[in-house]
């Protein structure tokens, strides 16, 4: 594989390894190092891409593992977490066209407290738009796990808007 | 109606029972100006699932990445090229000396070997065999000659002592 062949198959996924960063690390510098370290790991992994039967599932599935490890490095422990949240609670949201009314940065909140899979789940189907299938193969979970997880979140963000679902 | 078609839609999507085309329905359905105001607190939640699509890498992190790339795939390559040259070079030489050492078995041999002595060791086709010189064909003749003459003496030695066995059996006969 050539650079401009890694450009037109792998790098289409950067945006989405970066949210997926972003969602587990709560921090945007940090995200942004993990998906460059991630795209670079690739990179030297090119003879090993040509057989990979699913691009998508295997980028996110790799950015996933760099992310946990990092979370579980001493460097980058519960402390940096915290404050990425506490961050992510007090700053505007990333992108400057975001709406940030209180009920959009609420709404971020509750989602960056949810427990690991059921966030990893939900930003995967509600935000990426992936089916069922697609998230169980790129975080390596029983379909049976994936629909508990985004049943659990769903719930969690339900519960936070507060307002009984009217009968029709 | 409209109503009753969001209501059953946000009740699969809550109880994690939705299909993707179905969930498209149901923002789609949202997102229109005229939603019942019961449903108006899930279009927050849509929005802000839609937001969070939105957010990406700065717009020169591709060109980053790629300025990179490119300098990993160009120092990559002199080393492979080292290789094979290096390769080619050493089989060249192999090849080289196991020639040139056939070569000289093969005319050192040829030089040695003079044609009367082939002649001496080897069966010779006469049919085909043609001396070059007066000298050499009276060599090669005077061989045969000499080993048929030496035939001859054999076979007379073993006839006569032949021919002796067979008188002392006669005497005992007798």
């Amino acid at each position: 594989m050539n650079p401009i062949e890694f450009k037109n198959t792998v790098l289409p996924f950067k945006d989405k390894m970066f949210r997926l960063a972003l969602r587990l690390l709560n921090k945007r510098e940090e995200a942004e190092d993990l998906v460059q370290e991630a795209l670079i790991k690739l990179w030297q992994q090119q003879d090993r891409l040509a057989d990979v039967q699913n691009l998508e599932a295997w980028v996110i599935r790799m950015t996933k593992n760099q992310c946990i490890d990092k979370l579980r490095n001493a460097k980058f422990g519960l402390r940096e977490w915290k404050e990425g949240l506490d961050m992510a609670d007090a700053a505007p949201l990333p992108d400057a066209k975001i709406e940030s009314s209180d009920t959009m940065r609420n709404l971020q909140k509750i989602m960056a407290r949810l427990p690991e899979n059921q966030r990893l789940v939900m930003q995967l189907r509600d935000v990426e738009g992936m089916s069922y299938q697609e998230v169980a193969e790129a975080l390596e979970l029983p379909l049976a796990q994936v629909k508990i997880n985004l049943f659990r979140a769903r719930q969690a963000m339900k519960s936070f808007l507060s307002v009984p679902t009217p009968k029709a | 109606m409209k109503q009753t078609q969001i209501q059953s839609l946000l009740d699969k999507y809550f109880a994690g029972e939705s299909s993707l085309q179905e969930e498209a329905q149901l923002r789609q359905l949202l997102q229109e100006e005229n939603v019942p105001e019961a449903f108006k607190t899930y279009q927050n939640l849509f929005k802000f699932l839609d937001q969070e699509l939105e957010i990406g890498l700065d717009g020169d992190f591709e060109t980053r990445i790629m300025r990179e790339i490119e300098q990993q795939h160009v120092e990559a390559q002199p080393k492979i090229r080292r290789l094979q040259v290096s390769w080619i070079l050493r089989i060249a030489a192999v090849f080289a000396l196991v020639t040139a050492g056939l070569w000289w078995m093969l005319t050192s041999n040829s030089i040695e070997k003079p044609i009367v002595a082939e002649a001496e060791t080897k069966v010779i086709d006469w049919s085909k065999y043609e001396p070059k010189t007066p000298e050499e064909a009276y060599q090669i003749t005077r061989k045969a000659f000499h080993r048929v003459a030496n035939g001859l003496n054999e076979g007379t030695e073993i006839a006569s002592e032949g021919l002796g066995k067979m008188e002392e059996m006669g005497k005992v006969f007798n």
